[in-house]
């Protein structure tokens, strides 16, 4: 279980307003989990500051256990024996992480050497079946490619691979999808099912993939959480105006463009709740205080329409 | 008719010298205030007809009309700021090292329209674009906002048709409808022809009149 407990991350450049307030979440095992919402909202900064992998100039404060071990707490030298051996990060950008010098068997094998004490030749030859885990299919010959012989979506899926070579059982992902065409997106979306015994928090602008991978969706505006439900639930029932407003804005419901754009950084800081710049409900109220998260039913929502 | 290409080829080698045949066979035609779609998957050679219309590089073979009249490459004088193009990504468009301000002033310069802070800060809030944005580095932008200032910089050329090639693929649906819904405003003003060139078929059918199907370098209409 990862339990994540009151994370704030702030930069000491970003003003008043944190890139990441109070957030806190629950990940069972082998639960799947999609965080969804626009650019600048934090979700990647969030999934970064997990693992402790911020810049220097952002402040964290909270707790994230993993096994009762609080990661924050953690020497750093004690960190670096579970990134990649009970937790995972998967970077963003179509496999970009991935190093251009090495080989792809190399680096899908390195946690082995890394974590289980794999020598170099048992490590490569283990990457052959863990990419055969995740169809990339002609194994034997890509672990001998460098990353820019293979595309976008099996660069993904290597990457995908390499974070569970020395067995992470949780898995965090940054924007999987992104770029890739729908073949190859439905291909990265087999290998994310492929994960039954992993924990996955996933950050997704992908809402299709968020539906077919996700069984709790979590939406992310202005560095706070806005709703927290089941899949279906979420789908079938949005409860927040702002997660009604992305799923009408997918190309299907007509690309409705039912809020405006957001308001200058500065105003946040000045207001209640931090949509209601956007929010066609907004009373008196919605200006005054943060609404806080209440709970319908194990269906969570921070929004004062609600409230009573 | 705005724009036509009849027949244009594209081949050209790869890293490894291998001549790889981009596009084999392509036509098609745009008339203004028309938006019309280029389907097809990664690799299929969409963008590099995208680029060969904007005069990034000549086709091989075939030949492009713009206002029925032949262009030949390089483009000079009023086709080359009338035929514009919006990248997959904005930063591209971007100097990394100069601020949002420095980079949007060039266009007005172009233009020999007067320009200040002022008026560019009128300017790009119907983009949803602000002062705080002017001072800041391509970098300290969300994808959508870069997106936002690529579009507001082209406009300032006014162009009479936009090659919009996967311009919101790397965006969350809300900056994606907020992208099309100003090109859609664009179009209404100005009658500005635009060929979209996308991956996704349900966005594509949703933004588009017509469609172009692209697989393998060959171009049919549905």
């Amino acid at each position: 279980m990862l339990e994540i407990k009151d994370v704030n991350v702030h930069f000491s450049s970003a003003g008043a307003v944190g890139a990441v307030e109070d957030f806190s979440l629950t990940l069972e095992p082998r639960s799947k989990t999609v965080l969804i919402g626009e650019s600048g909202s934090g979700k990647s900064v969030l999934l970064l500051s997990l693992l402790r992998l911020l810049p220097a100039t952002a402040q964290i404060t909270g707790s994230v256990l993993l096994g009762g071990v609080d990661l924050f707490r953690l020497k750093e030298s004690e960190l670096e024996k579970i990134r990649g051996d009970r937790i995972s990060y998967i970077p963003q950008g179509g496999g970009n992480g991935l190093n251009p010098l090495l080989k792809i068997g190399l680096q899908v094998g390195e946690p082995l050497m890394e974590h289980r004490g794999y020598p170099k030749k048992k490590a490569v030859e283990a990457s052959i079946q863990l990419l055969r885990r995740f169809r990339l299919g002609r194994e034997e010959t890509w672990i001998k490619a460098y990353p820019h012989m293979l595309s976008g979506g099996m660069r993904q899926r290597a990457m995908i691979a390499m974070g569970v070579a020395a067995g992470s059982r949780v898995i965090l992902a940054d924007e999987p999808t992104k770029g890739l065409d729908s073949d190859r997106i439905q291909r990265v979306v087999e290998c994310f099912r492929e994960l039954r015994e992993e924990t996955l928090l996933c950050v997704t602008h992908d809402i299709h993939f968020a539906q077919a991978v996700g069984q709790q969706i979590v939406v992310m505006y202005a560095a706070q959480q806005l709703e927290i439900a089941p899949n279906g639930e979420f789908f079938a029932n949005p409860l927040h105006p702002y997660s009604q407003a992305i799923l009408r804005a997918m190309p299907e419901n007509g690309l409705e463009c039912s809020v405006g754009f957001a308001p200058p950084h500065d105003v946040y800081a000045s207001r209640g709740c931090r949509f209601s710049d956007r929010c066609p409900y907004k009373t008196p109220r919605c200006e005054e205080a943060v609404p806080p998260m209440l709970d319908r039913n194990g269906h969570k929502v921070r929004c004062w329409k609600y409230a009573d | 008719m705005l724009i036509e290409a009849k027949h244009i080829q594209k081949t050209y080698k790869n890293s490894r010298g291998i001549r790889v045949e981009a596009v084999k066979d392509a036509s098609l035609r745009l008339e203004e205030g028309q938006t019309v779609g280029l389907l097809g998957s990664s690799g299929s050679g969409k963008s590099t007809i995208g680029q060969m219309l904007v005069g990034q590089f000549p086709p091989d073979r075939g030949e492009i009309l713009y206002r029925g009249q032949p262009l030949k490459y390089p483009y000079r004088g009023a086709e080359r700021r009338e035929i514009q193009i919006l990248y997959q990504h904005p930063e591209v468009s971007f100097n990394p090292r100069l601020t949002l301000y420095s980079s949007m002033i060039e266009p007005y310069r172009l233009m020999k329209r007067r320009v200040d802070r002022e008026v560019l800060i009128e300017d790009i809030r119907q983009f949803g674009l602000y002062a705080e944005h002017l001072d800041r580095f391509p970098g300290e932008l969300s994808g959508g906002e870069l997106q936002r200032a690529a579009l507001a910089r082209i406009l300032v050329m006014e162009p009479r048709m936009i090659v919009l090639d996967e311009p919101t693929s790397m965006l969350d649906v809300i900056s994606q409808a907020q992208v099309i819904q100003i090109l859609r405003r664009v179009q209404e003003t100005h009658h500005t022809g635009y060929l979209f060139i996308t991956h996704n078929e349900t966005l594509c059918k949703a933004f588009s009149q017509r469609v172009y199907t692209i697989s393998e370098g060959v171009v049919s209409e549905r």
